[in-house]
């Protein structure tokens, strides 16, 4: 009896001192956003995702502005950092001065624009191409967003499998193969067709899916109409139908692997496909996935001419404590310098234009793509992207349906073509 | 002092003892017989093998480098040698592990320490005490653990917001000081194990009823509030989505489940780094199972009887 | 044998009788109040995080509601009508439904089965139960990781196991029932454990089978981790598998409000159907259990004996 009495005195005891170092631990460096504090001292909290490669460039703006402490909030999935920035929209709460967001989400956002600071500056109104503020504009023409990344695409391939198939296996010479400037997507299916003769054991290309993010962002108005926003998917001859056709009509070049599976990630490293679509930033991917493999290099063309695939922006809370010091620094953040720096250090391939021809982004290449000048490639592929395909109110969720209806047919092979066809635009017609 | 008879362990200690009691002398009188045998061991032998091989998974992953895991799906049974260094680059990583394991156990012990008293506390009330509404109340209690946590979500960060506890530890832990099980748990458990005529004795003695609670229903209650101690700290050491919902994948400010995925903050998967963050957060508990396991589990059956 | 599930038998009036005066008043006060004070800490605490919610939930449900744009026009049962008129609903309850009954059958079966031989007189007992016991302090995030690399389609140690036995691979993402055997053994491998030991707890001091059932029930029906990370393909706001193979009730909830859709109303529309399902589900058990409790003859005798 006396001995377990002691033992609750103890928790007990316990529990007060835990809750008194919450308060101390919490009271301290309290804060949800950033506190305004006396001195002109401010502290700006940045919420970004996976590798934004900021750490070194907030120390070095911390050096130079010694009032300003940054804190980085990190999250590890684009969709942790989506559903927060959701959540403080939905509660009217600032909990970060800065935000990072995906061109995914920027419909989104650019709905609740009201909830985000304008950005743009004399200074910076010519810093991107007008696809790329297109993404961030809002329809009073606010621009919401800085710019950081893009996704410029070009065409990853093995060496050694080429080889094997009796292709070409330098990079000029795929680019050719592949047609060059004006390649178009029969011709990459045609030398697909040739490589899967040869019987190399592998595939042409990892998954319809993949092929379609990029042939979707070639359409002008791949799913809605621009001129009223009514969803076109179900006409006959509709531009969704036509990539439907074009690519089910090749599902036996793919090796049937869904992008970001455990099985996809592990296939860099083995030998299941010789090609994969590759903005700028699945180099990183490849090259982390893969460390051993020496054999992947990548090529200066695109089926169907050019694409940007993905990149991010900035983005600023209006109702922050401190969206002056705030902007300031997402807009030096988004500078061309700090974009270079960025892309040299974590391969991030920059959205500025005077970034993209900056000498050390141009001169930059890749060891482990058997030394290709990724910096220029990637600036050549960034300067083919002319449009920006028209994404409407629905854009996201058919886009998300014709993946689905895609991988139904082609990886795990439920349905066919026509059935899944059919089944996705009663999906599309329960959207509302 | 002789033993006591059974049915006096019932009349002071609750039927649970009295039957932990008989089977105590059962095994005292013939305890040849109740032995299990081997049978037992080798059911017992498989459930654990497959109950800790996940886990051994993830020890082999862990050990390994990321390339070995790329060419063999099958791990061999026998670990790498990278574990350690896999281990370090988890605690060196810019997560912020040492802060977030301090914020984890924070967190874990106050809702641990409060769920334990607040249930042992509501559930002397609806088990011992005459009050009007009590039945209903209880009823309440019950249908209240059928709402759906992720219908919450907005509304709660509301009212985090209006107390001023985003971003702040307590916002994680405010929402699990006491839980619906936990209330019903030692409600069924003290129903049992406490003995009115021990509450009557205290009352008669004038012990106020806070008092009577404090020196009578606590100590019985200690075998099952370890155990619901134990079940409130582990259900909030793996918390995922509530702490990342107000606290945000901050380094320094977060929980350890939160920082340990922001080791997926990459465009590939290190798998062998994140088995490795899985194991370095599976340790501490393990650890705390060992140091504790006897008290945690085998109270529930000695437990009573010192009440 | 651990079936008693009704209230607690009304208790005995305590009050210390034929006693007046200042401190009696005082004490009769103390009597009085302080069955409300305890069991308040828990009713204040659901009125902030539970109550409040629920209620706002239910306010959202009625209205047209963006999450990001708020309030629209009330529409009254709208959202209910149209939730209900959606395939993809019926289709989610399926699943939930399916990976419910294939979880949590087989696993209280197994606990039942592991807490009966757990509670025979075994050598180093404590070792036996914290060894059940580990896969509940596995972090979910670590177990889907786990099992996503065994039920990997093309490279998952599963299959290259079925393989080598000659039988051909698995559609683990793509075929239904597959999908759900996968995800109800995640939730099995994780919540066996637990049950075991609820259960063995249950069989020595703690009367109550019930709430191994509750619990499991309602976790069972919330499903949402699990079966979102076992896609690896798709985001939360889009997982479930490429024809909806694994879409659960609250994880079309979260889609439905957290998606590109941004459709609050809807989203608690479906929460509320949920809730209103589980809340049926549960007073069935409860009722069930009771009537069993009370038909059996042995339970009523032990009451007898003990008030």
């Amino acid at each position: 009896m006396h001995k377990s009495r002691t033992v609750w005195a103890a928790a007990a005891g316990l529990t007060g001192i835990a809750l008194a170092v919450t308060g101390c631990s919490t009271g301290s460096s309290s804060n949800s956003a950033s506190t305004a504090s006396s001195g002109g001292k401010v502290t700006l909290k940045v919420q970004t995702f996976n590798e934004f490669g900021y750490a070194d460039l907030f120390t070095e703006y911390m050096k130079d502005h010694p009032n300003v402490t940054i804190v980085s909030d990190k999250a590890a999935k684009s969709d942790d950092a989506r559903a927060s920035v959701k959540n403080s929209i939905a509660t009217s709460t600032v909990t970060d001065d800065i935000v990072a967001a995906d061109v995914d989400w920027m419909p989104e956002l650019l709905k609740s624009s009201d909830f985000f600071a304008d950005v743009k500056t004399t200074d910076n109104a010519k810093r991107w191409p007008d696809w790329k503020m297109a993404q961030a504009t809002d329809a009073s023409g606010k621009l919401i967003g800085l710019g950081t990344d893009s996704g410029p695409q070009g065409v990853c391939y093995r060496k050694d499998l080429f080889q094997k198939a009796g292709l070409p296996t330098d990079r000029a010479q795929v680019a050719t193969l592949l047609g060059g400037s004006s390649a178009t997507w029969d011709q990459y299916f045609a030398t697909g067709q040739k490589f899967m003769a040869a019987n190399t054991g592998a595939a042409w290309f990892d998954s319809l899916g993949a092929l379609a993010q990029v042939a979707n962002n070639q359409q002008a108005e791949p799913f809605e109409s621009k001129s009223d926003d009514s969803i076109t998917v179900g006409k006959s001859d509709s531009n969704a139908s036509k990539v439907f056709t074009m690519l089910t009509s090749h599902t036996d070049q793919s090796a049937h692997l869904a992008q970001w599976t455990d099985d996809w990630t592990k296939a860099f490293a083995s030998d299941k496909f010789a090609t994969v679509m590759c903005p700028a930033w699945m180099t990183q991917i490849i090259a982390g996935d893969a460390p051993d493999q020496k054999n992947w290099d990548i090529a200066d063309v695109l089926p169907g001419g050019s694409s940007n695939w993905g990149g991010s922006f900035l983005l600023v809370p209006a109702k922050g404590k401190n969206v002056t010091e705030a902007k300031a620094l997402a807009d030096w953040l988004t500078a061309p310098a700090q974009a270079a720096k960025v892309f040299v250090k974590f391969g991030n391939f920059p959205s500025q234009t005077d970034a993209v021809k900056d000498a050390t982004v141009t001169a930059k290449t890749d060891t482990y793509f058997n030394n290709a000048p990724t910096g220029q490639i990637f600036s050549n592929r960034f300067s083919a992207v002319s449009k920006q395909p028209y994404r409407g109110s629905h854009y996201f969720d058919i886009n998300d349906q014709f993946g689905k209806a895609l991988t139904r047919v082609d990886v795990d092979k439920t349905d066919n073509a026509a059935a899944s066809w059919q089944k996705f635009l009663d999906a599309v017609k329960q959207l509302g | 002092m002789s033993a006591p008879s059974i049915p006096s362990i019932e009349q002071f200690a609750g039927r649970g003892a009295a039957r932990a009691a008989a089977r105590r002398q059962n095994h005292r009188g013939s305890g040849a017989e109740r032995r299990p045998r081997w049978l037992t061991y080798t059911i017992l032998t498989i459930v654990l093998l497959i109950a800790i091989y996940p886990l051994y998974y993830a020890f082999l992953i862990a050990s390994s480098t990321k390339e070995d895991v790329a060419r063999h799906p099958i791990p061999s049974l026998v670990p790498g040698s990278h574990l350690f260094e896999n281990m370090l680059s988890v605690i060196n990583s810019d997560i912020g592990f040492w802060s977030a394991l301090v914020n984890s156990i924070i967190v874990s012990t106050v809702t641990a320490v409060s769920v334990v008293l607040f249930s042992t506390l509501a559930g002397y009330s609806f088990a011992k005490l005459r009050f009007r509404g009590r039945g209903p109340l209880l009823v309440f209690v019950i249908a209240t653990t059928a709402i759906p946590t992720q219908l919450g979500v907005v509304p709660l960060f509301l009212v985090m917001k209006q107390l001023h506890l985003i971003g702040k530890l307590p916002a994680v832990i405010l929402p699990a000081l006491v839980t619906a099980f936990g209330v019903f748990w030692m409600t069924q458990y003290l129903e049992g194990a406490l003995p009115y005529e021990l509450i009557e004795a205290a009352r008669v003695d004038g012990a106020s009823m806070f008092r009577t609670f404090w020196s009578i229903a606590l100590p019985a209650a200690r075998p099952a509030a370890t155990m619901l101690g134990l079940f409130a700290f582990v259900a909030n050491w793996t918390n995922y989505f509530w702490p990342l919902v107000v606290l945000g994948a901050v380094p320094g400010r977060t929980t350890l489940p939160v920082a340990l995925k922001m080791l997926q903050a990459h465009y590939y998967a290190d798998y062998s780094q994140v088995m490795a963050g899985v194991f370095v957060s599976v340790l501490p508990l393990l650890v705390m199972f060992i140091l504790a396991g006897r008290q945690l589990v085998s109270g529930i059956m000695q437990g009573a009887v010192k009440g | 044998m651990v079936t008693i599930t009704e209230l607690p038998t009304r208790p005995r009036d305590v009050r210390p009788r034929r006693r007046i005066g200042m401190r009696q008043r005082l004490g009769r006060w103390d009597v009085k109040v302080s069955p409300y004070l305890y069991i308040s800490p828990f009713f204040v605490l659901f009125a902030i995080t539970g109550l409040f919610p629920l209620l706002y939930t239910a306010v959202v449900s009625l209205h047209k509601w963006n999450l990001l744009t708020g309030e629209g026009p009330f529409v009254g049962l709208k959202n209910y009508v149209d939730v209900l008129h959606q395939p993809f609903f019926w289709k989610a309850l399926r699943n939930t439904f399916s990976i419910f009954a294939l979880s949590t059958i087989p696993q209280i079966i197994i606990a039942l089965v592991i807490a009966a031989v757990l509670n025979a007189n075994l050598r180093a007992r404590t070792f036996w139960r914290m060894g059940v016991l580990v896969p509940y302090v596995v972090a979910p995030v670590a177990v889907a990781m786990i099992f996503g690399q065994i039920f990997s389609d093309q490279s998952g140690m599963m299959n290259a196991i079925l393989s080598k036995v000659g039988i051909s691979p698995v559609g683990w993402h793509s075929n239904v029932l597959a999908s759900h055997l996968a995800i109800a053994n995640m939730v099995n491998y994780r919540w066996t454990g637990y049950n075991t030991l609820v259960i063995l707890a249950a069989m020595q001091a703690i009367p109550n089978l019930i709430f191994v059932i509750i619990t499991s029930t309602i976790g069972g029906l919330q499903i949402f981790d699990e079966p979102t990370m076992f896609d690896q393909q798709n985001s939360a706001t889009t997982a479930g598998g490429a024809d909806g193979q694994f879409v659960t009730v609250t994880m079309y909830l979260y889609q439905l409000g957290w998606g590109s859709q941004n459709n609050l109303g809807r989203s608690a529309a479906v929460a509320w159907l949920l809730f209103l399902v589980i809340l049926a589900i549960s007073l069935v058990n409860y009722w069930f259990t009771n009537r069993i409790a009370s038909d059996s003859g042995a339970v009523r005798r032990a009451r007898k004996v003990r008030s």
